[in-house]
């Protein structure tokens, strides 16, 4: 992605929440200065920003937002509930454009549309008292529609640009008119359209001679310049004035006493210092070989390494901590889905977030929201009942939804709770039954914890819950298994009628290891990186028998080899290549015949358990994403 | 100058004046699938162009006149 637009994407999102906080506190207090002031900054600043971009609609809203509270930062005029709702739909809608932007790299395509309603919908509430600039609301659609097709460049500048409409009228023709000859010589045309009048009929019936044309078109040249051109057509075209952006004096930002880094540089730095504990870890065996030759000397290394070690794992903690963001910053778009959500289902809900300061791995709060966003659209639409059913049920008709972060030692608890209709466990054992997800017989053993904990079981949510807004099925299983590939928990209790609760459990920090992806015998098996010394394809002519088994030579070294097939009791295929994964055991390297290289991942390591934990050079096994587990050798093990 | 169909292509050649709509409407309605060559056309009458725009043929070439080129071909495009 282009460096400038990440960098808008990430200071983009750590603007809409400041705007947002800032107008849900104006919606509690209209008059409120530090909150108009605060809101003010980040719309500001974010008007700047999509300046950059071809994000024209987003500009026209945020200007109009910006005159607003401007306007209302002054004194002129004064924040109702009405225009606060405008403006934080002004910035719901931006959140939504910056994720378009970031998937699709462009805005979607009612955006220029969806402007305008919005700009209608701030200038009836927040201009009312003070109507003298309503430019944005009686500049016409289509003039909006025409202006992001100006090339950017000559969007921003001095000076202002002239839209056009052109409608010829329909007997031109005859009058000896050619009107785009006139459109042609209007001076500094930078956008034309050709439309219609009248919708365009099947072409059999189209008169030849009839002009039905639609010209609307935008110069950079003065006012009387454009209207010089087309003077001959009198009241055919119609003029409209358009400011073009300018760069304002800026507003003063607190100077941030933080600065960004590529997170990508991060992770190089934990790589490095985990190459370098590998690294200290090697120097060990050397100082107790040297203390076999001289044990003053090794005495000196000794105090050396022991000292090393301590340095490295003082690094490996300060490298730690620069990966802890905010939890919050994963959450930050939840609080306009819930609205949405909400809206879209006829649900009333006050949504809370507690603790979002709390800090966790990166890793960790990156594969947050997705599970997150899952519980919440269950919670809105299966949870929290609709108003006039909730009144019913003595229940105020606004459902109370939480997300609560808290730290205990070294987990996260992440709890989302509702006061909804709770989880019916009658009906979770009748769907697990007839979904074939427990026996009868395994249902009516449980308890009804037990049974309201089967909604997290595979193949217990059908593709009928597929969520439109992940854009894929993701069952409550799916949850589980993101949650667990984290090295997490999750859990639920819920009280029938009264409400539900989510409990997620992760780690703060998601120690991962660097895995290379190998094949043999038909199945894939992780091997930490730390263990491999090389990987190489040699031909499998340079074998050659050693005792009872093979070895060949590499930089001028014999090292045994073993094929993996083998070592894991399943049959070896021969090639005329061999695939080698090359690990270091002790002082010593052998190589391991595999069938192909996969990929690389960074996962967490889950020790083995059950009977995985009984064989011989297995390190643990690996949840993916997607829910394929992977069993993680140890070469040193599996060898030995 | 004229606008002729020459087995494979409709042909819009020099400068195209009003009359020249008919002709061209007339052809594209005998087979809609036709394709319109530009590439020897200096210049076209709004009607003409009219024509390009309510039957959307597929366009071979770019004319000659610069003001077509920029900002009405763009417009012919699918």
């Amino acid at each position: 992605m282009d460096e400038l637009l990440e960098q808008f994407l990430i200071e983009a999102r750590e603007l809409v929440p400041q705007a947002t906080a800032a107008l849900d506190g104006l919606r509690v207090e209209p008059g409120d200065r530090s909150e108009i002031d605060a809101a003010f900054r980040a719309v500001h600043t974010l008007k700047g920003s999509v300046a950059l971009f071809d994000m024209a609609p987003a500009g026209r809203i945020l200007h109009a937002a910006e005159d607003v509270l401007e306007r209302a930062r002054a004194g002129r005029s004064r924040l109702d509930a009405a225009s606060v709702l405008a403006l934080l739909a002004c910035v719901d809608r931006l959140d939504a454009w910056i994720d378009a932007m970031e998937t699709n790299g462009r805005l979607p395509l009612d955006a220029v549309t969806e402007a305008a309603r919005l700009l209608r919908r701030l200038a009836g509430h927040g201009e009312a008292e003070n109507a003298t600039t309503t430019a944005p609301a009686e500049t016409p659609e289509w003039v909006f529609a025409l202006i992001d097709r100006v090339p950017a460049s000559l969007r921003d500048g001095n000076g202002d640009l002239v839209a056009f409409r052109y409608d010829p009228d329909g007997e031109c023709f005859f009058r000896g008119d050619d009107p785009l000859v006139l459109v042609a010589a209007i001076p500094e045309l930078v956008a034309l359209d050709l439309g219609s009048v009248q919708p365009w009929p099947e072409i059999d019936l189209l008169d030849p001679f009839q002009c039905n044309m639609r010209i609307d078109g935008i110069s950079a040249a003065p006012l009387p310049a454009v209207q010089t051109a087309l003077r001959k057509v009198g009241e055919q075209a119609a003029f409209f004035v358009v400011p073009r952006r300018q760069d304002e004096a800026d507003v003063a930002i607190d100077a941030a006493r933080t600065f960004r880094v590529d997170e990508r540089r991060i992770d190089l730095l934990v790589d490095h210092v985990g190459a370098l504990t590998v690294t200290g870890n090697g120097l060990k065996s050397i100082v107790d070989d040297a203390g076999k030759l001289d044990v003053s000397l090794a005495h000196r290394l000794r105090s050396f390494q022991v000292e090393l070690d301590r340095n490295v794992a003082a690094l490996q903690r300060a490298v730690t901590a620069v990966r802890l963001v905010p939890v919050g910053t994963a959450v930050r778009r939840l609080p306009r889905l819930v609205r949405e959500i909400a809206d879209g289902l006829g649900r009333e809900v006050s949504f809370a977030i507690e603790g979002d300061a709390t800090e966790v791995d990166k890793a960790i709060a990156d594969r947050l929201f997705e599970p997150l966003l899952h519980l919440v659209r269950n919670a809105l639409d299966h949870g929290i009942e609709a108003p006039d059913r909730r009144r019913d049920a003595g229940k105020p008709a606004e459902g109370q939804l939480r997300l609560r972060f808290a730290r205990a030692g070294e987990k996260l608890h992440v709890t989302l709770a509702d006061d909804g209709a709770g989880i019916d466990p009658a009906r979770i054992r009748a769907i697990a039954v007839a979904r074939g997800v427990v026996t009868p017989e395994a249902a009516a053993a449980l308890d009804e914890h037990g049974i309201v904990g089967l909604i997290f079981a595979p193949g217990f949510s059908t593709a009928t819950e597929v969520t439109d807004l992940s854009g894929r099925g993701v069952g409550m299983d799916a949850v589980r298994r993101t949650v667990e590939s984290v090295g997490g928990r999750i859990a639920v209790d819920s009280v029938l009628g009264t409400g539900t609760t989510m409990r997620i459990t992760l780690p703060l920090s998601a120690i991962t290891t660097r895995m290379l992806v190998v094949r043999a015998a038909g199945e894939r098996y992780a091997i930490p990186f730390d263990r491999i010394a090389e990987t190489a394809t040699v031909p499998a002519a340079r074998v050659v028998a050693l005792g009872g088994g093979e070895a060949l030579v590499m930089r001028d070294t014999t090292i045994p080899l073993l094929h993996l097939a083998e070592l894991v009791g399943e049959a070896r295929r021969d090639t005329d290549t061999l695939r080698l994964v090359v690990a270091q055991v002790g002082a010593e390297r052998v190589a391991l015949a595999i069938d192909a290289f996969g990929e690389r991942l960074d996962v967490m390591v889950r020790p083995a358990s059950g009977l995985l934990a009984t064989l011989p050079g297995i390190a643990g096994t690996t949840l993916l994403g997607n829910g394929e587990v992977l069993v993680v050798l140890d070469p040193e093990r599996l060898i030995g | 100058m004229s606008v002729r169909w020459d087995g494979e292509l409709i042909r819009l050649e020099g400068r195209c004046r009003i009359e020249e709509a008919e002709t061209l409407l007339a052809l594209l309605l005998e087979d809609g699938g036709r394709r319109v060559d530009l590439s020897g056309c200096g210049a076209m009458h709004s009607a003409v162009v009219q024509i390009l725009i309510a039957a959307r043929p597929s366009l071979v070439g770019t004319p000659d006149d610069p003001f077509l080129c920029a900002h009405v071909l763009p417009l012919l495009k699918p």
